[in-house]
Order: structure tokens, then sequence, then C-alpha cells
């Protein structure tokens, strides 16, 4: 009592009261549009279209309880399901791919030294900086050359070869001790054997950081697929949700329940590594 | 343990979302209306009515009149058997058949008597005279031959046999009187010719005539290897030969003779199935089913016509309206303009149609 007395008298404290305060509301603000999400997911199909066009009340409470909006978005709309699938045929073939160069370009830049290294370096921060809206036309243009557009491979190609993996990795193995890898290499061991062996049970959670940033990427990417895929049944989930808004809003909160899934699954998989890998991402040199 | 429940819940939902992904397309298929769809084809309007007719053996009519006034006919024949040549059909009391022709043969005297006082018969000339004489020549020339007949049938004992083979009708009472020429019984013999009957409604009727073909499932007896025969079933064209309409029942009567030379194995009033084929003398660029349209009005109706899209899981039919000017309509087919050579139209749907609605086609009619 009389600590907490003296705790009252300080500035300090009523100040970090304040911003502890004001960051709970900013949580619940950014929070609220999720949980209204869920709730509205459980009510009828026609009450949730309703919704969406903005002539029901907003609820806290799916009273009465129904998974007809489940049925309905996942049974009773084939579209749904062939749209999900969609965005995994996209972004499965990104993630390994995109493992597949990132390590490799890391290990490289991380660990060798060769000639324009620091301009290659800076050409990846700054490519990984430009926001993709700057991207899109001259990656349209260079695939429309190749005859890439309107298929996933022109859609896989820029996460494949995107520099943020690469950039990441690279950060993680920085932090890797250079002597494990010289006796690794006395002891006879090629690049290839030290970079599979040594370097990279190092770096695993890394890796991990690296997939489940690259998927939250993929999985919610839209401007790619609408520029670079022409028809429409090749669309990810996410650029389909606003068709489903728009022919069938009864389903939409369901479609993005369902839809969400996997990457909440997945952040409850590696939140951990997440954590260190947002933080070691936000280290730009 | 944590991480392996969360990754065993992440694999279950893949898999989940596979299985659902086939079996929401299945629920989805499977409700979708099926249609049967077709091209409308080039030629004649046809129409096929399948009518059951009654098998009618040809029979001539043979009257037996009575030769006198009898007080009494015995019938000796059953109504409405067969009988052969010289069957016992009635009899008159031979008594009466003396006194009708001893009545007869005074008559003739009285004529011949009168004839001689009035001298009609002693070569007057002018035209009343001769006209008279003729009168009397006929009169006497008939009761002559009623004379004859009643001495026949006195020979006979009063009895009356039928000339020919045939069913019996009496047309008289049993023991009842008859007036000279009165129609006591015909006998209906049959003349081996074999027609069927059958009558249609005025709107199918009046689209046959006499001379129109039709086929028959008549049965016909074969003759076999071995000599004997064999009844056989099968479609024979016969010829209309009347066409009859009756206004008080608004149908068409018609009659078809059946070839001589098949050996029919079918009884009098048999039934046998005909179909009446009709075909039209004028032709049509675009005939399709009746039942693929939908009428507005007697000339215009609503068809529904099959085009494809595509969709995320696929190539999709749905169906658009598009109305046609219904030119004439023949039983189960409907000529019709207005509308594209290769146009797909919805034949038979088993649910509603409305527009942009998409549909599963069945197997496609050629």
């Amino acid at each position: 009592m009389k600590a907490l007395r003296k705790a009252l008298r300080k500035p300090r404290f009523w100040l970090n009261g304040v911003l502890i305060l004001m960051v709970m509301a900013v949580s619940v603000v950014a929070v609220i549009p999720i949980i209204s999400i869920l709730i509205n997911s459980f009510v009828d199909p026609g009450r949730a279209s309703l919704l969406n066009s903005g002539a029901g009340r907003i609820i806290f409470l799916p009273f009465p309880v129904s998974l007809r909006q489940y049925y309905a978005a996942v049974l009773g709309n084939p579209e749904t399901t062939i749209f999900f699938w969609n965005t995994v045929r996209i972004v499965a073939p990104t993630l390994i791919g995109g493992t597949l160069i990132a390590l490799p370009s890391g290990y490289a830049l991380a660990k060798f030294t060769f000639p324009f290294k620091r301009v290659l370096f800076f050409c990846y921060v700054l490519v990984m900086l430009l926001p993709i809206q700057i991207n899109v036309v001259g990656t349209y243009i260079f695939f429309n050359r190749l005859d890439l557009v309107g298929k996933y491979i022109g859609v896989i190609l820029p996460g494949v070869f995107s520099p943020f993996g690469a950039f990441l990795i690279y950060q993680f193995m920085k932090s890797v001790p250079d002597e494990t890898m010289e006796s690794a290499r006395l002891d006879g061991a090629g690049e290839l054997r030290v970079l599979m062996q040594i370097v990279i049970p190092q770096v695993k959670a890394g890796i991990t950081s690296m997939l489940i940033l690259m998927l939250i990427d993929c999985w919610n990417m839209v401007e790619m697929p609408m520029t670079l895929l022409k028809e429409e049944r090749l669309y990810p989930m996410s650029i389909m949700l606003r068709y489903i808004i728009s022919t069938n809003p009864g389903i939409v909160f369901a479609s993005v329940v369902v839809f969400s899934i996997p990457l909440f699954l997945v952040f409850l998989l590696a939140q951990e590594n997440l954590t260190e890998g947002i933080a070691r991402s936000a280290a730009i040199k | 343990m944590k991480n392996k429940v969360l990754t065993t819940c992440l694999v279950l939902f893949f898999f989940v979302m596979l299985i659902l992904a086939v079996v929401a397309q299945n629920i989805y298929y499977d409700s979708l209306p099926e249609v049967v769809t077709g091209l409308p084809r080039e030629g004649n309007l046809t129409a096929t009515y399948p009518v059951t007719a009654s098998v009618v053996y040809g029979r001539l009519q043979y009257p037996l009149h009575a030769d006198g006034d009898f007080g009494t006919v015995t019938l000796l024949a059953q109504n409405g058997v067969g009988v052969d040549s010289q069957t016992p059909i009635y009899s008159v009391p031979a008594e009466e058949v003396l006194l009708v022709k001893k009545r007869l043969e005074v008559l003739v005297l009285d004529i011949k008597e009168q004839d001689d006082a009035l001298g009609l018969t002693s070569g007057m000339s002018d035209e009343r005279s001769r006209l008279l004489q003729e009168i009397i020549l006929l009169q006497l020339d008939d009761l002559n031959r009623q004379i004859e007949a009643l001495e026949y049938l006195y020979d006979n004992g009063g009895i009356v046999y039928a000339d020919y083979e045939g069913i019996i009708n009496y047309s008289v009472a049993p023991n009842s009187p008859v007036r000279s020429g009165q129609e006591v019984a015909v006998v209906a013999a049959d003349t081996r010719e074999r027609f069927i009957s059958w009558q249609m409604p005025a709107e199918e009727g009046e689209l046959f005539a006499a001379w129109d073909s039709v086929d028959a499932l008549l049965t016909v007896a074969e003759p076999t290897m071995f000599g004997t025969t064999k009844d056989k079933m099968s479609n024979y064209p016969v010829v209309i030969s009347v066409a009859e309409y009756y206004p008080q029942s608004q149908t068409y009567g018609f009659t078809a003779k059946i070839r001589t030379d098949l050996e029919l194995a079918m009884e009098d009033g048999a039934r046998v199935a005909v179909t009446c084929k009709y075909k039209s003398n004028e032709t049509y660029d675009f005939i399709i089913p009746t039942s693929a349209i939908t009428f507005e009005s007697e000339t215009r109706g609503q068809i529904f016509l099959v085009m494809s899209r595509q969709r995320v899981y696929g190539e999709e039919y749905y169906v658009v309206p598009y109305s046609v000017d219904a030119l004439r309509t023949l039983g189960d087919s409907t000529a019709v303009s207005n509308i594209f050579e290769d146009s797909e139209i919805v034949f038979a749907s088993d649910k509603a149609l409305a527009d942009n609605v998409a549909v599963k086609r069945a197997v496609p009619l050629q």
C-alpha cells in the first residue's frame, strides 16, 4: 500500500499508464474487425448479406448460431475451395523455390567476398524496399515478352526470386561463426556440404521465419496475380474474396475465416521464430 | 506436443479442404437442372398417331322375305350363329302355304277373266289399252312367280332353307305373323374380304384421307416348311378405303381393306394396333420438339438456347431465353422461324429454367 502510494506520486507512473491504455485501445480497435468477422461467420447467410450491404446492425453475439454460412461457403459454392487451392498452387511452389534460391544467395552474401558484392547487396535492399506496385508494370512487360503472362509460373517466379528471403537469410547467416565452417572445410567438406550440414542447421529459426513471412506475403498477394493472370478461374482466394462479396455476400465471412485458418495455424506453430525474424528483417544496415 | 497438435491440425485442414473441393463440385453439379438438348432439323413436319382399330369381316347380306301372309313363323336356327347352305332357317304351316297359293291362282284367274271381259287383250291399239295390257301381263308374271315360290315352299313342307353360308339374323320374333314381302331373316355371307375400322378425333383425322397408307399390326398365318401354318404378328401397310366425318361426335371414321393375299389369323372384332403417320407437304427449315417451346400465344413462343462459359471449375453450360415464331405445330413437333441453324436448343429439362441458369447436359439428341 505504501509502495502504491509512492508510485502514484510519480509522474512516470501516470505516463506509463496512459501509454498502456492507448496501446490497449489501439489493440482493441485492431482486433475488433477480426472478432467481428469471426462472430458474423456464425450467422445465417441472409443476415450476413444484410450486414454486408450495410442494412444490418453490427452484432457481437451471433444469435441464433448457424453453421449454414460455412456450409454455403464450402459445400454450397464450389468456387470457394477451388480459389483456396489456387492460392495453395501459387504459394507452395513459391515457398519451395524461394527457399532454394534464398539459402545459397544469403549464404553467398553473408560468407563470401566477391566483386561488386556491396553493389549487389544494395540492389537487393533497394528492390526489397520498392513498393510492389512499381515492380508490377516492369514485371508484366518482361513476362509478356517471355510469354509467361496468364500462367501460374508468371506469378510464382517473382516470389521465388524475391530479395526479401535472401536478405533475411543473410541476416541470420551473419551470426554463424566462420570457425565452424573453416573446420568443416579443413576436414574436406565442400561448400555445399558446409552449407547443408554446418550452416543451415544453425539458421533453422531464420529459415522458419523466412518461410512464415513469405507465406504471409504470398497468401495475401493481390497485385501480382491480378496483373499477371488473365483468367478469372486462375485467381487466388485473395482476389476472389472481392468477387464473392459482390456475387454472394451471404458467405463472405465464412469464406474469410476458412481462408485465414492456415495462416492462423502456421502463426501458432512458429510465432517465436516469427518474432525473431521480424526483428532481424527490420535491422537493415 | 503443442507443435505436433498444430501440425496435425494443419495437415488435417488441407486434407479436409481437398475432399471438400471434390464434394462441393459434385453437390453443385448434382443440383443443376439436367437438360436434353438438340439441334433443329430441316424437313417435313411429321406426326404419329397410334390408334386401336377393329377387324371387320366383309359380309354380303342376303335377306329372306316371306312369300305370302302367314299366321305363324317358326324360327329354326339360333340368331347370330353361322349356318351352312341348305340349313333350315324358318318354316310356315304347309296348309297355309297351299291356301295362299290357291288364293293367288284364283287371283290370276280373276285377272284373266276381267281382262277377257273388258276385251283388253283382244288387240286394242290405243296407248292406254297397250299400257293396261302390259300392267296385266306384269301382274300375272309376278303372281305366277309367287305361285311358283309357294309351290316350291309347299313341296319343301313349308321350310325355307339358306341359300348361302353365313351368319343368320332374324328380323321377326318367333311364332309371329308375317306379311307378304316382309323380311324374315338375313344371312350375312362371308365374302373373305377383311377390313380394319377405327375412329380418330377431328383434329387428327382431318390429316388423313382415302388412299393414305397406315401401318397395322396384324396376326397372319404363315405357311411353314412342314406344311402347317404358324401365326406371326407383324406390321403391314394398309390403304384407307373410306374416310368419313361424323359431325355429331366430331370424329373421323376410317376403314382400310387388308390385302387379300394375307391369311389373317384374327377373329371378327379383334383389336388391332394401327399407326397412322402423317407427313406434311411443306418443308420447314427449323423443326423442334413442341416440348421445347413455352407458348406465349398461338404463333409466338420462347425457347432456351444453351451457351457455354468458363468458370473456375471448368466449362459450364447455361441457358438464355429466346423468342421464336411458331409457324405450325403438329403432334410432337413444331416448325419455327427466327433461329440460327446451329443453335443448341433445350428440348426438355427436369427443373424450371430461367435466364443465365447453369445446367448440365444429358446425352444430346441427334
